[in-house]
Formats: structure tokens, C-alpha cells, sequence
């Protein structure tokens, strides 16, 4: 057996189960309570941190999102736009910004934003006069339009 | 609508009275403003026959209803004092229907309204007269679209679980097919 | 940047504003789903949960709220002290006689996120029965926040010009006395 360095010699020294119990209390160190040293409770709550930190790390996703929208709505509301009204408009105005960066933008940059408001603003005015069309009903349809009387 | 001026048919209801015969009544009857003149120690009293104002004309003559004549169908609410008001008397209640030539439903919808906007407190003039110096024990709640009357409504103690929670009826049901002009539906259970 | 310029800067974004709202005629609901927004920060765009940067709102009117149906009969505030036989009841209208602010109250209470923060968010809550605010108070007040429900028109507020210009949409016959 050739040992080649200190600790790989320390390691040779101890038990091989002293050095397993290590590799979990490694992630205990700073529980509360005896789970940060005694290896039987802390092996279960490390388990279960590990689980948590899996969903977590998928939770975040929609975490940030939901505050980014949260951020973008107070931003766009500011502008008088709701924020389906907001974002889908830029959509449709081909502005492919995600909603971090839109956030950002409303954080640090509040006049880019604010053209990117009147920007939606605007594209909604045409999707409006657009749907209302020249006031006429085109020819040979039937109209889906029911008048109550 | 209620004028102080006005002399509502009462002077035919006194001289009904002077001639003895309550049924018999003069031919042309119709609004009459009462015009006081003192010249000296004279005073004429004249009860003056108001000609009805030029009614403009509706947008749609062949409807049987004057809702539907007007194109007012499933387009007005409890807020529409101004419309509500021509057919209620002047303590409130309905006119009768074939006065004023609703069609049935047309006419359940106007009560509900008339209704909720009393409750509402819209409709302030138009109430039956309380006696003299009467002052109400319970001090007046602000609420709308209530279906139920006051009197009648209990409150719920027990709601039931989350998933069959008894409803708390709001607004009514016979004006569900209002015109909205937004995609929120409408809520009939809070 | 340097740090004296910055202080400032965060000095001025973090600044609480003082918001008025009029409660009158306008159902509690919808009050607390304005005025929860802006004790938690979510009007502005630095919002975050953590980071308390909610703002105050002063709520005049309390008396006046208007409940739609018959909710001032038929709802119900319950609670429990914890004791044996103290659980306790009333409707909407007995709470709000004893105290004409504790309807909207517990309604933007049970509006905020239920966490730590709560309380303090609720602090920043100044709840006035009627339209006096006390003189420290009104000077803060930097904005008056649009009534989330519009007042209809009663018929005595139309002028009678209005009312002239409404068409009448029936003719009574000739022979109708009106009462």
C-alpha cells in the first residue's frame, strides 16, 4: 500500500465506519440540537434535508416567477396597464424580454420601462380598434353579434 | 319627479266630492300646475292642465314593451334610478302593468330593481310617509343588491365545511342575463 | 458609486408613503384587497416578503361600509377564547355596533399573508370611524387612493336638468291620475 499524502494516511489510521459516520455529519454541522453530532438522529434529518432541498431547488423556479410578476405588476399598474394587459401586449408587440428582465428593468431602468408601458399601451389601443373593425359586418356571414330586443 | 307644484288630479277629487258621486269623474284629466295670482285682495287660484312634453321618439316603435321598445332589454339595473323612477308611485310601489304596458317579465325585472335600489337607498324621495317627529331606533346600514328583505334575512351560524358552505345570496337571480362588458362572471352565491 | 450617494438613494426608495382611503359606501372586501397591497409593498417594484417595505394606510369612513345581499343578517364572526364555553358569535351588524371599525379590520387582517410579518404590517393600519384624522396624521398623508367600488347616483343627487333630459320611456293615458 503506498500512502502518498497525510491525510489519506490519517484516514488509514481510524475505522472505515468512523469515516462513513463523517461524510453525513458533514451536512449536520449546523443543525440545532443533538442531530448536529449524534449520528442517529442525524442521518434522518440530513434525508430529509436532502429531499427538501430537491423540491426546493424546483419550487424556486416558480418562486422567482411569481415575484417578478409580483414586481411587474406594481411596475406596470404604476403605468395604468394590468398585468395580463401588459404582458401579453409586449407579446404581441414581438418584445421578447423574459420577466426577469423585465423586472429588472422596471427596478433599475423605470423610463425604459415606462416606454415598454406605452409601448403595450399602444398595441393594445390598435388590438382594440382591430377587433372593432370599420363598425360594418362583413358580407354573407352571419353575425355572432345578438341584439336583445 | 315629484314636484311640490304639482296638483295631482286633486282638484277633480274635490269636486267629485262636492258633487256627491265619487265615480263620476270630468273627461280630460292630466297633470295640473297650480298658478296663484294676488292682484289687491283678489287671489286666483288656477289649476293649469300641463301639456305632456314631446316624447322623443323610440329607436324601435314595433316593440311591444316600452323596455324593448327603448332596446333596453337585459341593459339596465338596480343603479338606473332615472328609468326606475318613471314606474314607481311616489311612495315607491310598482305601477300597476297595465298602465304602463310592461310585458310580464319586463315587469318582475323592474320590481326586483325597484326593490334592491330601496334597499340601497337610492330611491330616498320616494317612500311611504312615516309619522310626525318619527325617529328610526336602528341606525341605517349601507348595503346593495340585497335580494332578501331585512326583516326576513337570519344569520347563518353554522356555514358548513369549507368544501359546502351554505351560499349568501347576492344580487338576484332573474337579472342574470344583464349585458357585462367584462369577462368576470357573475357571482349570485358570496 | 460612492457609498454617501447611495445612502441617500436607498434612504429615498425605502421611504414609507401615507395613503388615504375613504371607506364610505364601499363593501370591506374590497377595501382590504387594495389596502393589503399596500401594507405588504406589492405596489412597488421592489417588492419583496422579506425586505418590509409596506406603506401606511389611513382608512376613514369605517362606519359607513356597505355590505352587498344580506350580509349584515346572515354573516357570522366567530371566535374562541380557548376556555370551556367561550366560543362566541355575532352577526355582522352586532360587531358593527360595538365597534365601527372591527368589520374592516379583521377583514384585511385575515387578507395578509399569514405569516411573522402580519403584525406588523397591521400596525401600519390606521383605522377612523368617521372623517377625523388626528392632526399628526393628516400632515403625513401624501395621496388619496381611488374607491375600489363606484358610488351609483341616488335619485335626489341627479339635478333636475338630468333628470328632464331622460327620455320618458312610457306615456300614461290621458285619463291617469298619477298618485
Amino acid at each position: 500500500m503506498v500512502l502518498l499524502s497525510a491525510p489519506r494516511w490519517l484516514r488509514n489510521r481510524l475505522t472505515d465506519r468512523f469515516w462513513r459516520v463523517q461524510e453525513v455529519l458533514k451536512y449536520a454541522r449546523h443543525f440545532r440540537g443533538r442531530k448536529n453530532r449524534c449520528y442517529k438522529l442525524a442521518v434522518r434529518s440530513v434525508r430529509r434535508a436532502f429531499v427538501k432541498s430537491t423540491k426546493a431547488r424546483r419550487e424556486k423556479k416558480r418562486f422567482l416567477r411569481a415575484l417578478w410578476i409580483t414586481r411587474i405588476e406594481a411596475a406596470s399598474l404604476e403605468h395604468g396597464l394590468k398585468y395580463p394587459a401588459f404582458i401579453s401586449n409586449l407579446l404581441k408587440s414581438q418584445v421578447e424580454l423574459n420577466r426577469k428582465m423585465i423586472a429588472d428593468l422596471a427596478i433599475y431602468e423605470p423610463k425604459t420601462f415606462k416606454s415598454l408601458a406605452a409601448l403595450a399601451q399602444r398595441r393594445r389601443q390598435e388590438g382594440f380598434l382591430a377587433a372593432l373593425g370599420d363598425g360594418k359586418e362583413p358580407e354573407g356571414i352571419f353575425s355572432r353579434i345578438v341584439h336583445h330586443y | 319627479m315629484a314636484a311640490p307644484s304639482l296638483l295631482r288630479g286633486g282638484l277633480r277629487r274635490l269636486f267629485a266630492g262636492l258633487v256627491g258621486n265619487g265615480r263620476a269623474s270630468p273627461p280630460a284629466r292630466a297633470l295640473r300646475e297650480v298658478v296663484e295670482v294676488t292682484e289687491g285682495n283678489t287671489t286666483t287660484i288656477e289649476g293649469r292642465i300641463i301639456e305632456d312634453a314631446e316624447v322623443p321618439a323610440p329607436p324601435n316603435p314595433s316593440g311591444q314593451c316600452p323596455i324593448c321598445r327603448w332596446n333596453l332589454k337585459h341593459k339596465y339595473d338596480y343603479v338606473d334610478v332615472l328609468l326606475l323612477s318613471q314606474f314607481i308611485r311616489s311612495d315607491g310601489g310598482m305601477l300597476p302593468r297595465k298602465i304602463t304596458g310592461l310585458c310580464l317579465e319586463e315587469h318582475k325585472k323592474i320590481a326586483v330593481c325597484v326593490q334592491m335600489a330601496h334597499r340601497a337607498g337610492l330611491l330616498p324621495n320616494h317612500r311611504p310617509l312615516l309619522p310626525e317627529g318619527h325617529i328610526p331606533k336602528k341606525p341605517k346600514l349601507n348595503r346593495y343588491l340585497t335580494r332578501w328583505s331585512i326583516r326576513s334575512a337570519k344569520p347563518i351560524w353554522k356555514r358548513g365545511p369549507k368544501w359546502c358552505k351554505i351560499p349568501m345570496p347576492v344580487g338576484h337571480p332573474i337579472l342574470k342575463d344583464n349585458v357585462k362588458y367584462m369577462h368576470k362572471p357573475l357571482y349570485l352565491n358570496h | 458609486m460612492a457609498s454617501f450617494t447611495k445612502a441617500a438613494q436607498q434612504w429615498a426608495t425605502f421611504a414609507r408613503a401615507w395613503y388615504l382611503l375613504d371607506a364610505r359606501m364601499q363593501p370591506p372586501g374590497k377595501i382590504a384587497a387594495v389596502t393589503a397591497v399596500r401594507l405588504e409593498g406589492r405596489h412597488k417594484p421592489i417588492y419583496h416578503a422579506l425586505s418590509d417595505c409596506g406603506d401606511h394606510v389611513v382608512i376613514i369612513n369605517t362606519r359607513h361600509i356597505a355590505f352587498s345581499g344580506n350580509k349584515w343578517e346572515q354573516k357570522v364572526y366567530s371566535s374562541h377564547s380557548g376556555y370551556p364555553g367561550g366560543f362566541k358569535q355575532v352577526t355582522a351588524t352586532q360587531l358593527h355596533m360595538k365597534d365601527p371599525t372591527a368589520i374592516v379590520k379583521l377583514t384585511i387582517y385575515r387578507m395578509l399573508p399569514k405569516n411573522l410579518q402580519r403584525r406588523t404590517m397591521m400596525q401600519r393600519l390606521h383605522l377612523f370611524p368617521d372623517d377625523v384624522i388626528p392632526e399628526d396624521i393628516q400632515k403625513n398623508l401624501v395621496e388619496e387612493l381611488p374607491q375600489p367600488r363606484a358610488v351609483p347616483k341616488r335619485l335626489d343627487e341627479y339635478t333636475p336638468e338630468e333628470i328632464a333630459a331622460f327620455p320618458m320611456v312610457w306615456t300614461p293615458p290621458k285619463d291617469y291620475r298619477r298618485k
